[in-house]
Formats: structure tokens, C-alpha cells, sequence
């Protein structure tokens, strides 16, 4: 019945004829409009009662953060750096300030990044006036008197070196509501080449992977000998891993870093930049004062400042000399001259790529790393042969041998990295021994472009593989990222015999890529000689011991140091050729005078120091190739205490004799956290689509079973009024 | 007339929509029996086994929640056409075991036990090579989608991600939930 006829619009005529559903129960005309009102509330009610607890957030499971959840910090950080360049030559302040915000007393923990080649060699605690001088000690006794004083409830400072560009610095006995500041002051020497002066400020680290099996797999009592404070699990390859993985935070805040520098150069500038920063440079009588736009600098990326001389001013040759104790020391810079690659002599190569996959390059460094390797793949000649190799915990060889350079191959190559991505841990050694440890055709030179972060933490025994793999090889690295590791790129290009870039963020990759592979192209600067004045050959120590592979655009670096009235006036020689397109060999040669004894001339404060660090990366470099390491250590501790050098068998240590903490309250260690560094930080993926559509579909079905009641109900409710209606 | 055509049509729209549910949740079931035999056969040869001919997936994980009763086999990549089959992988993530990995999972079907998870809950996950890791739940944490989400590829993370809130009938929510759970073994505190 209720079917039965086509319902007409009539609500208001009186016309309806149909017939009531119940006759008995009829109603005035009022009531019946209440009775659908009534209805419609009612139904929207249910609908309500359907719908809404599918919008409801449920505020009680918003945030559930665990108890061991990261609490916000109660230590301060802030850095500030002062820059003074002479010449080649960098004199670093660098204050650390440690505020206490909490009510309870604090020991800081601060592990911190610095170029690979900055020499600390004095640092000094500042509490309110008081200031308290370090001492440099043997790394031991500086810990132990560290550790005693802080158990003893003093205020104390150690500054220890991990790694040749990784320290930690650590405070103890910080009371409620105190400033302490930890001064270091470091000598750095500048980097010149490609016609630039760089000066490089770390200011955070990539979190560094450790290759090996973990030690506690071995001994369950192991974590008693283990120091530092880091998430990293100590493995047989890397058993300080705990004190190179400085646990990480991300956001806005964290330790921040004001800048300022003061450049006196005895050159006319172009400009000064700085690749991840904007600057202001102004002159004032010769000296260029540089400070940065943003007064507070965040700590999530290397600092590169920059700075070019004007062509005519671009030094071909210089030394800078310090006199100290009974010696002399000079720093000697002989720059080969400028020559295009189009005009030398062409060489066949064969070219391996090697890229890290690993986990620490996601986020933008694994993009950028492949638009290094798009671009290195592209300016391959027919000619060339070349090889990818790609790896994380596995390495993947594109090719089975190199192959050569035709379209065909570089279009496949291509389509094999576009397809790359970043995770996994980072094994160096096997990928390296893919690269290296290949036969190649006859005539070829063997090049290696092995494109990282450098993110990790058995750098010396990479150093020792690529020495002892390296054959006739050429290793270039290219260093990816916010803040790589600066140690591992440089020292490995030095072992492999061949140079270095850095690609600090995507505006880098082709000026950089470009000097690289223009280095690529251009055969080593050969038959290099260098001839020194009479006697110094047995009085002199200089560093480099042996003159390394140049590449154009790169100078030879000397660290002299001479004992007084040893040795004669007299010329400084480098010779080498060059050999042209034609095939005729050219020569060329650069000089500049050096006398022993430097009375009258300008003294250059830091060069003995910059010699005393070169002395002690050599020995180093010993050491990482199997020299006992107790020699090695006895040789280091002989150069870097007498030149308060901080080293991996120095530290420094402050302490104040006044015992501050009287009551033995109980201090808590806190560590403070460096900043991911920018664009690497953690892996960015985007939110996956989970709604299968089980209440939309749910929902849906509802509102039509609503809306057939409701429509029947009136339809029903329309026909009781056309009853009463009716005649 | 108008009136019939009206009614069936609303009767149809209703069988469909509540048999479309029935149908999802119905193929979320279906699917994990059948995806386990095909992880059995996973774990003993080591390679990736489809669960079905014509599937563009495969099983890469077994995930277990003893608390809720729950047992998952996580399917490789977290798009549409797996996530009807079980929780999925996220292909940009890092593989699972591996630190930072994500899986994916429709909030209304697989993780809607995700409700239930509470800190300190213990998971495991079982990998292709029969080995076992057991992770612990870290924090349950809203965020906005439109933002990326980024995990720590360096630590011993796993993350679950799903929509939020779950019983929301749009399925176009900006808001997902991400369950981050600790390998417990290796503990970092």
C-alpha cells in the first residue's frame, strides 16, 4: 500500500485522496506537522549519535611520551666564534658558555666538531671574574685529576680530542642558576686553492655509523671500560663509538654560535662569502671585518668562509715565518702555475664511482650526491671507461668491468642512480675494495670518485686500506652534506694521492663538480722537484717528508721548522713539467726566498703551532699505517706538550682549587645536544595514505537508510493528513 | 513511480555501501591468510614469495602485538594496492630491521590495534631470515601530514604510521598517527 500509488505534490491542497495508513489514529493537522518535526529531530539525533564519535579526538592518546622520553634541557649552550686571519693563518677564539637553568647541580658533556687541522693550544675556564688557566697534561692524567676534582665537588674543565675534528668538552659542578664559559683558542691553517682562501668552521656532526661486530657480543661486563656518553654501540672496529655518537635533537633550538672575523691578508679582496651563510664585509685599512646577517647562527651546518683575492693580486708564492725558543718556523706556499685542461695532453682514464647509500646521506645529501655523480657521468668522453659502484651494508657494482663511455652506457649508468636511495649502515671497506682492487686495461689511469659523507668512525683503518689498495690508483672524494666529515675527505684524498670537494649544499654542485673533474682531466703536475737551500737538508724538519701529488690550482704547502743559524739564505725551488697538446714537455719553476734567521721580518704568530700540528697528522698518519702506537705516542706527547697542542694523547684540564660544591650535593650529567645537521637531519618521508574507507562506506550506507525512513516516514505522515482531508 | 525508483535506489546505495565495507574488511582478512602461507614459504627459502599470481606485492615482515592479539605480515610498499592486503613498508624507508624503517597500515582495518598500543608495549617482528627483533613503543605522537616525516635512519627505530582520528569517515585525513617503538635488545638510553 505504502507503493501503491505515485505520491502527489499536495501537501497543501486539499485534494489528496489517498488513503490513511491508520485510519483510527487521526490527528489534527498541527499535531501531525509536531509529530514530523519530532521525527526529523529524531533521526538527526541517531545520525548525530552515528557520526560523532568519528570526529571525536581522543585527547587521552594524543602523546604518550615514555619515561625515558626526552626532557627539555636545563643546561644552555651558545658559542662564539672570533676569527683573526694573518696571512695563510687562522687564530680561532672559541668560547663555550654553559648556563644552568635548573635548581640542581649540573655536569656538562659537549661533543663538539672543528676542522681537521685546528691546533688547540690553550684553554682557560672563566667563572664569573675568576678565570682558571688549563694545563695541558697526557690524556690519562688529565682525565684522572678531572675526574677527582669533579668527585671532590670542584668546578673543573677537560677538553679531550676524539677524533682530529671531533672534541668533547666536558664542565663539572655547575651550580643552580651559573655561567660557566670554556675559552679555547686554536690555530688553523687557511686552505687556498682554485684562486680561494677557506676558512672552515664544523658546527655540528652527521651521526657516524660503526662498522664491526659490537663488543658486548664478546664480554658482558665490557660497558665499565667503555667511556663516553653516546648512543653509539662500541663494536671490535670502533670501540670509542660511545664517545664519536653525540646523541642528536632536531627543531629550531639547540646550541646557537655568534661569528665574527677580522681578515688581514696583505691582499686586495674580490669578495667574501660564505656557502651556507649570508655575510657583510666591509675594509678598514687593509683589514676586511666580516660578521654574519643572522647575529645568532644555527648549528646545523659547516661554516665556509671564503675569500678572493683579485686576480692581480693572487699570490703565486708566499712564506710566513715565526721565530720561538731556538728555532724558526715558516710556512712556504708555491703555487704551479694555471693551465687549462684543453691545452694538456690527454690521458685515457678509466673512472670509478663509488656513492654512499647509507643512511646517514637521506634526506637532501643522497640528492645532491646523485646530481654530482648525473653530472660526473655526463662529461665522460667515448673514450673513457667508467664503472658505479654503490653501497650501504651491501656494495652493488653496476658494471662487472668498467665499460666505456658511450651514450648508451652513460644512459644506463644514469637510470641506475636516478633509482638509488639512502639506508642502511655505511661499509666502506668492501665498496672501497671494489673500486680499488679492480684490473684495468693497460694504459688506462685508475681514478676513484668516491662521493660521501664520511659518516664514520674507523677513519684509520680506511686510511690504512686505501694506502695499501691504492696500487696506482688516483682516490678524489667528494664530500656531501651540512656537515661531513671533513677528517675522513681530506685525509682520504691525501692517502689516495689525489684531491678533494665539498659539496655543502645543492648550489654547490656545479662550481665544485667542476673543479673537481677539471682535476680528473688534468694529468698530476709530473717530475716535481724541489730544491732547497745549502744545509737545510740536514737541518731542516719539513712537513710534508715527501713533496705530494699536485693538481692545478693546488699549492705545495711546506712546514719548516729550522733551529737557529742553521743552514743559509737562500731560494726555495719548485720544478716540475707540463706536457702540451703538442706533446712537447714544458717546464716551469716557482721560488720564493726563505732566510734562517727571520731577525727584522714580521712575525707570524701560530706558524710553530701550524708546524707542530702538521708534525703530529704525520705521526698520526704513521700510526693509522701500523706504527706501534706506543712510539707513536711517545713522539706525539714530545712535540704537543711543549707546543700545549691538544691531541689524541693530550688534553687540556682546568681547575679551581676552591671546593664549590661544599655539601656533596649530587650533580646530574647532561649532555648537550648537537643539531642534525640541516637537510640530512633524519629521513623525510612522506605520510602514507591509511583510510581503506570501511566508515565512509559504512556511513554512507547509513545516511541512505536514514534518508529512506525519513522519507517514508513523511510519506506515511502526508497520507494520515490526506485521510483526514478527504471528503 | 518517482517514489519506487527513489526507495530502490536508496536500497541500493545501502546494500552497496555496507557490502563495500563488508567487502574491504572481509579482503583484509582473506589476504593475511593467504599472504601467510607465502611468508612460511619466505622463511624457508630466503626469497621473496608473492601471494598470489597476479599480486604486485610481497610479504617482508611478520608483526606481532601478543598484548592485542595481533599478528600482521607486512607487505612491501605502502600504497593503495598493498595496504588492502595487510600493513605495508614504506618503500622510501629504510628496509625493516634496519634503523628508521616504516609501515604503513590502514587505520580501519590492520592497525586499528594500533588504538590499543600503549607506551612501554612490547612488539616483535619477525624478517625474511627467521630472525626475530623486539622493539618496545617509544611515544604515540599525532602529526599533520602535509608535513614530511622524518626518521632517524642512524638509530633502532620503527615506526607505525596510520591515519588519525580512526574512526573519521573522510579518508582524506591531514592528521596520521606514528606509533615510534626502540629495539629493545640494543636498548640506547
Amino acid at each position: 500500500m505504502l507503493f501503491s500509488k505515485t505520491p502527489k505534490r499536495d501537501y497543501l491542497t486539499p485534494a489528496n485522496t489517498l488513503k490513511p495508513w491508520f485510519r483510527e489514529r487521526q490527528r489534527a493537522a498541527k499535531p501531525r506537522n509536531h509529530r514530523l518535526l519530532l521525527l526529523t529531530s529524531f533521526l538527526c539525533f541517531l545520525l548525530g549519535v552515528v557520526v560523532s564519535p568519528l570526529s571525536r579526538a581522543e585527547s587521552g592518546e594524543l602523546t604518550l611520551q615514555s619515561a625515558d622520553g626526552e626532557s627539555s634541557p636545563a643546561l644552555l649552550h651558545s658559542t662564539d666564534v672570533d676569527l683573526q686571519v694573518n696571512g695563510m693563518i687562522a687564530h680561532v677564539t672559541y668560547s663555550q658558555k654553559f648556563t644552568n637553568t635548573s635548581n640542581e647541580w649540573k655536569h656538562a658533556v659537549y661533543t663538539f666538531p672543528l676542522n681537521e687541522n685546528a691546533a688547540i693550544n690553550s684553554m682557560e675556564m672563566r667563572i664569573g671574574d675568576r678565570v682558571i688557566r688549563g694545563q695541558i697534561k697526557p690524556k690519562a692524567e688529565a682525565k684522572e685529576a678531572f675526574e677527582a676534582a669533579k668527585k671532590a665537588g670542584k668546578k673543573a674543565s677537560l677538553t679531550e680530542q676524539q677524533r682530529p675534528n671531533l672534541f668533547t668538552q666536558q664542565v663539572a659542578n655547575i651550580a643552580p642558576g651559573e655561567e660557566i664559559t670554556v675559552t679555547l683558542q686554536y690555530v688553523q691553517q687557511v686552505d687556498y686553492r682554485d684562486g680561494k682562501f677557506t676558512f672552515h668552521l664544523p658546527t655540528t656532526l652527521t651521526p657516524r655509523y660503526s662498522p664491526g661486530i659490537p663488543l658486548n657480543q664478546f664480554n658482558e661486563n665490557i660497558e665499565a671500560e667503555i667511556s663516553g656518553t653516546g648512543w653509539g654501540e662500541p663494536t671490535d672496529q670502533v670501540p670509542d663509538a660511545r664517545a664519536i655518537t653525540p646523541y642528536m635533537r632536531e627543531g629550531n633550538e639547540g646550541p646557537q654560535l655568534t661569528f665574527n672575523a677580522t681578515l688581514n691578508t696583505g691582499l686586495t679582496l674580490n669578495s667574501v662569502t660564505s656557502r651556507n651563510h649570508r655575510v657583510n664585509w666591509s675594509e678598514s685599512t687593509g683589514n676586511y671585518l666580516v660578521t654574519f646577517n643572522q647575529s645568532n647562527i644555527k648549528m646545523d651546518r659547516d661554516i665556509w668562509l671564503e675569500w678572493q683575492p683579485s686576480p692581480s693580486s693572487a699570490p703565486q708564492a708566499a712564506i710566513f715565518t715565526e721565530s720561538k725558543g731556538q728555532h724558526d718556523y715558516a710556512l712556504v706556499m708555491l703555487m704551479p702555475p694555471q693551465v687549462k685542461s684543453q691545452d694538456l695532453q690527454d690521458f685515457d682514464r678509466d673512472i670509478t664511482f663509488v656513492i654512499d647509500t647509507s643512511g646517514s646521506m637521506g634526506g637532501r645529501p643522497i640528492v645532491d650526491a646523485k646530481e654530482s655523480l648525473q653530472l660526473a657521468i655526463d662529461r665522460l668522453s667515448e673514450k673513457d671507461r667508467f664503472n658505479v659502484v654503490a653501497f650501504n651494508n651491501d656494495t652493488t657494482r653496476l658494471f662487472e668491468t668498467s665499460v666505456e663511455g658511450t651514450t648508451r652506457n652513460k644512459q644506463y649508468a644514469r637510470d641506475f642512480v636516478k633509482h638509488l636511495n639512502a639506508g642502511g649502515g655505511t661499509e666502506m671497506a668492501p665498496a672501497l675494495n671494489a673500486a680499488l682492487k679492480r684490473t684495468t686495461t693497460k694504459d688506462f689511469i685508475k681514478q676513484v670518485v668516491f662521493i660521501t659523507d664520511g659518516a664514520v668512525g674507523n677513519e684509520a683503518a680506511l686510511f690504512s686500506q686505501i694506502k695499501n689498495e691504492l696500487g696506482d690508483a688516483r682516490l678524489f672524494t667528494v664530500g656531501i652534506g651540512s656537515a661531513p666529515n671533513s677528517y675522513f675527505m681530506t685525509r682520504a684524498a691525501q692517502f689516495g694521492r689525489g684531491s678533494y670537494v665539498f659539496v655543502s649544499n645543492t648550489a654547490d654542485i656545479k662550481q665544485q663538480m667542476d673543479s673537481l673533474l677539471y682535476k680528473l682531466e688534468s694529468p698530476v703536475l709530473s717530475d716535481l722537484s724541489l730544491t732547497l737551500p745549502a744545509g737545510y737538508a740536514q737541518s731542516a724538519e719539513i712537513y710534508p717528508s715527501k713533496i705530494p701529488d699536485l693538481y692545478a690550482g693546488v699549492p705545495l704547502l711546506l712546514n719548516v721548522k729550522l733551529p737557529h743559524n742553521a743552514g743559509t739564505s737562500g731560494k726555495i725551488t719548485l720544478q716540475g713539467a707540463l706536457v702540451d697538446k703538442q706533446g712537447t714537455t714544458r717546464e716551469w719553476t716557482r721560488s720564493i726566498a726563505i732566510s734562517p734567521t727571520s731577525t727584522g721580518s714580521t712575525q707570524h704568530l701560530g706558524v710553530a703551532t701550524a708546524w707542530a700540528r702538521k708534525k703530529v697528522a704525520a705521526l698520526m698518519d704513521e700510526k693509522a699505517l701500523g706504527r706501534n702506537v706506543d712510539e707513536v705516542k711517545q713522539d706525539i706527547l714530545a712535540v704537543a706538550l711543549p707546543h700545549k697542542l691538544i691531541t689524541e694523547f693530550t688534553s687540556f684540564v682546568a681547575i679551581e682549587e676552591k671546593i664549590a660544591n661544599t655539601q656533596r650535593i649530587p650533580s646530574s650529567t647532561e649532555n648537550v645536544r648537537n643539531l642534525m645537521p640541516q637537510g640530512t637531519q633524519f629521513r623525510q618521508i612522506s605520510y602514507p595514505q591509511t583510510a581503506a574507507g570501511v566508515s565512509e562506506h559504512v556511513v554512507l550506507g547509513m545516511i541512505s537508510i536514514l534518508l529512506l525512513s525519513l522519507f517514508h516516514s513523511i510519506a506515511f505522515l502526508r497520507n494520515k493528513g490526506g485521510t483526514r482531508l478527504a471528503p | 513511480m518517482i517514489k519506487y525508483a527513489f526507495t530502490i535506489i536508496l536500497v541500493l546505495i545501502a546494500t552497496a555501501s555496507f557490502g563495500k565495507a563488508g567487502w574491504i574488511l572481509l579482503k583484509a582478512e582473506l589476504a593475511q591468510y593467504l599472504i601467510q602461507s607465502s611468508w612460511e614459504e619466505t622463511l624457508a627459502t630466503g626469497a621473496n614469495q608473492k601471494p598470489w599470481r597476479w599480486s604486485d606485492t610481497w610479504p617482508v615482515g611478520k608483526l606481532v602485538h601478543a598484548k592485542s592479539e595481533t599478528q600482521l605480515y607486512v607487505l612491501e610498499g605502502a600504497q593503495g594496492n598493498a595496504l588492502a592486503f595487510g600493513p605495508g613498508h614504506h618503500t622510501d624507508s629504510p628496509p625493516l630491521g634496519q634503523g628508521g624503517s616504516v609501515i604503513g597500515g590502514h587505520r580501519d582495518t590492520h592497525f586499528t590495534f594500533l588504538k590499543k598500543v600503549r607506551a612501554r608495549d612490547i612488539m616483535q617482528l619477525q624478517l625474511p631470515n627467521s630472525r626475530w627483533v623486539t622493539y618496545r613503543v617509544v611515544s604515540k605522537t599525532i602529526v599533520d601530514a602535509a608535513s614530511a616525516m622524518k626518521v632517524d635512519v642512524n638509530g633502532q627505530q620503527l615506526y607505525l604510521v596510520t591515519c588519525y582520528p580512526f574512526n573519521a569517515v573522510s579518508t582524506q585525513s591531514n592528521l596520521r598517527l606514528v606509533v615510534e617503538l626502540v629495539e629493545t635488545e640494543t636498548q640506547r638510553t
